[in-house]
């Protein structure tokens, strides 16, 4: 339990950097979702499955809301740094992957009969660590994605807008 | 080792401040929403850890359910946000705020 509040702390900080230093719109979302999974994940450490619960769905509802904006899918401009986030990517995912395992042995340690858990949260402790994981695999998926593409200058969409025009 | 509310209450006010450098330095509209959303998510965190160590004898409760109103808040904030920006992107193809004020 220790080590999933650390990993969980550690990746909220490291996910909300993302959302303020990458520049390409379509990782800035991607880091944004795995933040707030993040802070869920966090509230459930901290006995709060409420919280987690509701967190989660803001989680779920931001990456539709984020999905439905132009310029956040796979139109967007890549990053300079795609090349250079493969490795720690990989590193993240592991993380991720022994934080999900961690998630699950915890949620089966305190699922016991008569000591107040329930299946509710034992569920709410499986479905954040199926994300965690599914987060890790988009977040590769994107960044391999972003590699292929070839890489420009970073522009603004007002400013490609109006070089189109002109 | 225990995890302590002043580890809890650090990853809270580096959540914070992150999501006021985004706030201030950043000129996308997106990039500000999301990052009035991390200022919001750092708030939940507090309140839920308040709750966990039971900072007010009686009332471990009230943290939680603070909690849930912040992160209820910050869902409607950021609905209605992204809402205005999908309409200033259609109309107006802007994508930064200082276009706005043109």
């Amino acid at each position: 339990m220790v080590i999933a509040a650390y990993g969980a702390g550690a990746l909220v900080l490291i996910s909300a950097l993302g959302v303020v230093l990458l520049r390409s719109l379509d990782q800035v979302a991607l880091a944004f979702v795995g933040c707030l999974l993040m802070v869920a994940v966090l509230a459930w450490v901290l006995d709060a499955p409420v919280v987690a619960a509701v967190q989660l769905a803001i989680g779920i509802l931001a990456a539709a809301g984020l999905w439905l904006l132009p310029g956040f899918r796979g139109d967007a401009a890549p990053s300079e740094f795609s090349g250079q986030l493969i490795p720690g990517a990989i590193a993240a995912v592991a993380v991720l992957a022994l934080m999900a395992l961690a998630l699950l042995r915890a949620t089966w340690r305190t699922f016991q009969p008569g000591t107040g858990s329930s299946w509710g949260e034992y569920l709410v402790g499986l479905v954040v660590a199926a994300l965690v994981v599914l987060v890790a695999a988009v977040g590769i998926l994107s960044l391999r994605q972003a590699r292929e593409r070839t890489t420009g200058a970073i522009e603004a969409p007002t400013a490609r807008r109006k070089r189109d025009r002109r | 080792m225990n995890v302590g509310i002043s580890t809890v209450l650090g990853v809270s006010a580096g959540l914070f401040a992150i999501g006021a450098f985004g706030l201030v330095a950043k000129r996308n509209l997106a990039v500000i929403l999301m990052s009035v959303n991390l200022m919001l998510a750092a708030a939940v965190l507090a309140l839920a850890a308040f709750s966990r160590f039971n900072l007010v004898p009686g009332h471990r409760v009230g943290g939680q359910a603070f909690a849930v109103l912040v992160a209820m808040t910050s869902t409607g904030e950021l609905m209605l946000g992204l809402g205005l920006v999908r309409v200033a992107l259609r109309q107006r193809a802007i994508m930064a705020v200082d276009d706005l004020a043109g």
